[in-house]
């Protein structure tokens, strides 16, 4: 495990939001007597940031992930709580601490539409001060494991999302940051584009020692990437742990089966707990007791088809946010 | 503070303009259409030397030239202070807060892409005055004037921009209907602004109040130049169409 590099302490947002009245007359209501509720995005989340590792930020949507994310990126200030990464807190250093931090959030592309990609590569390179050896070096690692070079004489609109995505993804590495937060860095991307993106992070984590800190709905993406998961839901993070310690959460298998002879739910659930997915039967069972279930479903029925498994992540994350 | 990241914002937004040409070139077209058919209409009827109730052909060039610097001023001050709106509101402001640099002036210099545009009509209208031998001290003097009349001006019919506003964030409760006619009143104060800064700024300029009383007189120089516009959109439609397809989509894609 690598040194911690960063440290959030107690972490709370909340939003005020104005309670729009409904009708003409509402409208000069709220604007006499305005009635505001408050959402708290972020009820006091603490967790540790450790040199080189790849963690995983997961929860369903308004979780509170990107405001998270926000705040350590410096662009949003918290109610409460302390963050300290690098020994900066980004909110009150921003300028010195965005030149040690890569950022890439969904929809808002740090790239210039309409010029070649290069002449925005070329812009970080002036912001950061990177001298030309440097940046040389950089554009031929990235063409190594992106293959980006043919794309640098392209404008962004003329890009697939892939193409685009794997442009911005070097963008943000580009003056060697030392902590990256990629929120949802393969969305909308197909297998071919996913799979680049995943191999990069992982070799440029392995050469260069980055932080990398990604918000994401896509679980392929942690089983491929993370070292640790943390799971936020409605402001709180309420599983912290490896992905081995996330699939074994339930201590449950799932047992799936096809039958020969028609028999009613009824029967089964009695003993198990049970549902029906087309012509299978889908058993949740403990894991001590799946020798025993097996058994007994092999002596009362004529067994057609067998699948016993782990849940997916999908299943954990489901069950864990309720 | 270093400067040349600054200067490189720049270097992006010109190289921007090689895809933009087309939005360049086409106003500078349609000024050159417009001056060639004042130039026509003026000599149809008058010698050039020849002024008609106080307005020469030279009067008519100073108007021309003042319209693009009080539209500059109009433009730089509605249209930037939307795109910051917009922007901010639509979280575009991340990008600039993510580098480490002045925020405001990353932001400010990224997002001039259009005023720039606007400069360079400036810049060749400007030209057009030079080879028609205007005067550098009126011209000076006219820009100062068309700047602070436009500001004054827009001071004047505030009440009608923030009434307007009022009605336009309040969507929400009028309707889509409804919303679409509480437009008007911003077009009729932005309409009442450039006539106005168009119309006075040249007549205080030229100095006198019998010039004044004639500019307000002679509306059927109102009314050419309202011919001249109504031709010249729908050529300058006709010009996109022929040269470049794809502009008003550009254009389209940029607003969006």
């Amino acid at each position: 495990m690598g040194k911690v590099i960063g440290k959030i302490l107690q972490l709370k947002k909340t939003y005020r939001r104005l309670k729009r009245s409904p009708g003409f007359f509402g409208f000069f209501r709220d604007l006499v007597n305005p009635q505001y509720e408050y959402i708290e995005a972020l009820k006091g989340v603490s967790f540790e940031l450790r040199e080189g590792e790849i963690l995983g930020y997961i929860g369903p949507n308004g979780a509170g992930k990107t405001t998270t994310i926000k705040i350590l990126s410096g662009i949003l200030y918290p109610d409460s709580g302390e963050v300290e990464i690098l020994g900066y807190c980004p909110w009150k250093q921003r300028k010195e601490y965005v030149k040690n931090i890569g950022v890439c959030f969904v929809g808002i592309s740090p790239l210039w539409w309409y010029i070649p990609a290069e002449d925005t590569f070329l812009l970080h390179k002036e912001i950061y001060g990177l001298s030309k050896d440097e940046y040389k070096e950089r554009i031929e690692l990235f063409d190594e494991l992106l293959g980006i070079k043919e794309l640098l004489k392209i404008p962004p609109r003329k890009m697939s999302a892939g193409q685009r995505k794997r442009c911005e993804i070097a963008l943000t590495f580009l003056h060697k940051p030392k902590v990256v937060f990629l929120d949802e860095p393969t969305v909308f991307l197909d297998v071919f584009a996913k799979e680049k993106i995943h191999d990069f992070i992982r070799e440029i984590v392995r050469k260069e020692k980055v932080t990398v800190m990604l918000t994401t709905h896509i679980l392929g993406d942690i089983e491929k990437l993370c070292d640790r998961i943390l799971i936020l839901n409605k402001g709180e993070i309420i599983f912290r742990g490896t992905l081995d310690d996330l699939k074994k959460y339930l201590q449950v298998k799932i047992i799936e089966i096809e039958i020969e002879e028609e028999i009613s739910l009824k029967e089964i659930v009695k003993e198990y707990q049970v549902e029906k997915k087309g012509s299978k039967l889908v058993l949740k069972v403990p894991l001590e007791a799946v020798n025993p279930v097996l058994k007994d479903l092999f002596e009362k029925y004529n067994i057609k088809d067998l699948n016993v498994r782990y849940p997916s992540l999908e299943e954990v994350i489901k069950e864990i946010c309720g | 503070m270093r400067i040349k990241p600054y200067l490189f914002v720049y270097r992006n937004i010109l190289k921007g303009y090689k895809e933009f040409k087309w939005d360049l070139i086409n106003p500078l077209l349609g000024d050159t259409v417009e001056f060639l058919l004042l130039l026509t209409i003026w000599t149809a009827f008058f010698s050039l030397n020849k002024s008609f109730l106080g307005l020469s052909f030279k009067t008519f060039l100073y108007f021309l030239v003042f319209k693009e610097i009080t539209e500059v001023f109009v433009i730089l001050v509605i249209r930037s202070s939307g795109i910051l709106l917009e922007y901010v509101r639509g979280g575009g402001f991340t990008d600039a807060l993510l580098k480490p640099l002045n925020p405001f002036l990353y932001f400010f210099i990224r997002h001039s892409f259009f005023p720039v545009g606007r400069v360079f009509r400036v810049i060749y209208s400007l030209i057009a005055a030079l080879i028609f031998g205007l005067d550098p001290k009126k011209l000076l003097f006219g820009i100062i004037l068309s700047i602070f009349s436009g500001l004054l001006l827009a001071l004047a019919f505030s009440f009608i921009g923030i009434l307007s506003a009022v009605i336009d964030i309040d969507l929400h409760y009028f309707g889509e209907l409804l919303y679409k006619f509480s437009r008007y009143p911003t077009h009729i104060y932005r309409g009442v602004l450039f006539f106005l800064s168009n119309l006075l700024v040249p007549a205080f300029l030229l100095g006198t109040f019998q010039l004044i009383l004639s500019v307000i007189k002679i509306k059927e120089f109102v009314f050419i130049y309202s011919i001249i516009s109504a031709i010249l959109f729908p050529a300058l439609i006709l010009l996109n169409k022929i040269f470049s397809k794809k502009l008003l989509m550009k254009y389209e894609a940029y607003g969006a």
